[in-house]
């Protein structure tokens, strides 16, 4: 697993463990009040993961849309552009280096990271369009996009014979 | 009109401005539905075993879709709380259903195990099929979300037993 990754993983599965403690502990508790806390800070935890899990997507995503360009103006260009384009860009890139199309890029699940660009964007304007967040399947699909890089990025210099 | 009718929950969440009230509805009758079925399978695989079954306490949706769509909580269909009862009327078990809109699922539970004596347990149950399609629930727990197996009320009859001999 890739190591920020890793970190995150570990990060999440930690405070997951702290905060589904305390929401227990209320239970036995009998407390409403105690509950309606523990479960709103689970609330927070989890939507502020779903932020984090999808930036080290989105970053792998640009990096893997940008990784056949040599020139560092050419790969901030890529950094701004809008994250479909480099959704694409990074589709084409993995299909063109390694010959195969990655699960992630297919339609339904492109479609899916798209969505949740947007939901991230809604929760960084303060708007937050639910309470609930279900974390682990953004940080399983960066993942996935993690080893594609990977490979794209150890595959590039002999297909471009040490010339990047 | 209806304009939503196999989208995800993630791809309504996305642009809420185009979901309608016809949409959140279709949305919730299908979401009870699903529900409704989880415990239609549970109370059959427990029946026998001592326990009641408690369906009086409903829930109804406070999402920020819901409001914005201007559907009240009077006209939503109406969710079961799923209470299982012990013979000397204590609660084993209740199921509590959040909501259909979560991000990254297309559904969610939280479970409460209360034994006779011993701490609480808690779960939720993730309904990870797609839009509009037949329910798949993964069952995790409260703290440990990575930990996660399909649910099977034979799993939980298991655990209600076990709080009786524990």
């Amino acid at each position: 697993m890739d190591s920020d990754l890793d970190s995150l993983t570990r990060s999440y599965a930690r405070l997951s463990r702290d905060v589904g403690g305390r929401i227990e502990f209320a239970f036995d508790l009998d407390s409403d009040a105690a509950l309606s806390v523990a479960e709103r800070e689970k609330d927070h935890l989890d939507q502020a993961f779903f932020v984090l899990g999808f930036s080290a997507l989105e970053k792998k995503i640009t990096l893997l849309a940008s990784s056949r360009q040599t020139a560092a103006r050419q790969r901030t260009a890529m950094r701004g552009a809008d994250f479909n384009k480099r959704l694409e860009a990074a589709a084409k890139i993995a299909r063109e280096v390694l010959g195969i199309e990655p699960e992630w890029a297919s339609d339904k699940i492109a479609s899916t990271m798209i969505n949740w660009y947007d939901i991230r964007s809604e929760i960084a304007h303060g708007d937050p369009p639910t309470q609930s967040f279900d974390v682990p399947p953004v940080i399983y699909l960066a993942n996935e996009v993690a080893a594609t890089l990977d490979k794209v990025t150890r595959a590039l210099p002999e297909k471009t014979g040490g010339k990047r | 009109m209806a304009n939503s009718a196999r989208r995800s929950a993630s791809e309504e969440l996305a642009d809420p401005t185009t979901v309608t009230r016809e949409d959140v509805l279709l949305r919730l009758r299908e979401w009870r539905d699903r529900v409704h079925g989880l415990y239609d399978e549970i109370e059959q695989a427990l029946q026998g075993h001592g326990f009641q079954f408690d369906r009086q306490g409903k829930h109804t949706s406070t999402e920020p879709l819901v409001q914005a769509a201007g559907v009240g909580q009077e006209e939503q269909p109406k969710i079961d709380i799923l209470r299982i009862v012990r013979p000397d009327g204590t609660n084993a078990a209740v199921f509590h259903p959040r909501g259909p809109w979560v991000v990254g699922a297309n559904g969610r539970i939280d479970l409460r195990l209360s034994p006779s004596v011993g701490r609480s347990h808690a779960y939720i149950l993730m309904d990870q099929s797609g839009p509009f399609s037949a329910p798949y629930w993964a069952r995790m727990p409260i703290g440990a979300p990575f930990e996660r197996e399909q649910f099977d009320p034979a799993w939980l009859l298991s655990k209600l037993n076990g709080q009786r001999s524990g």
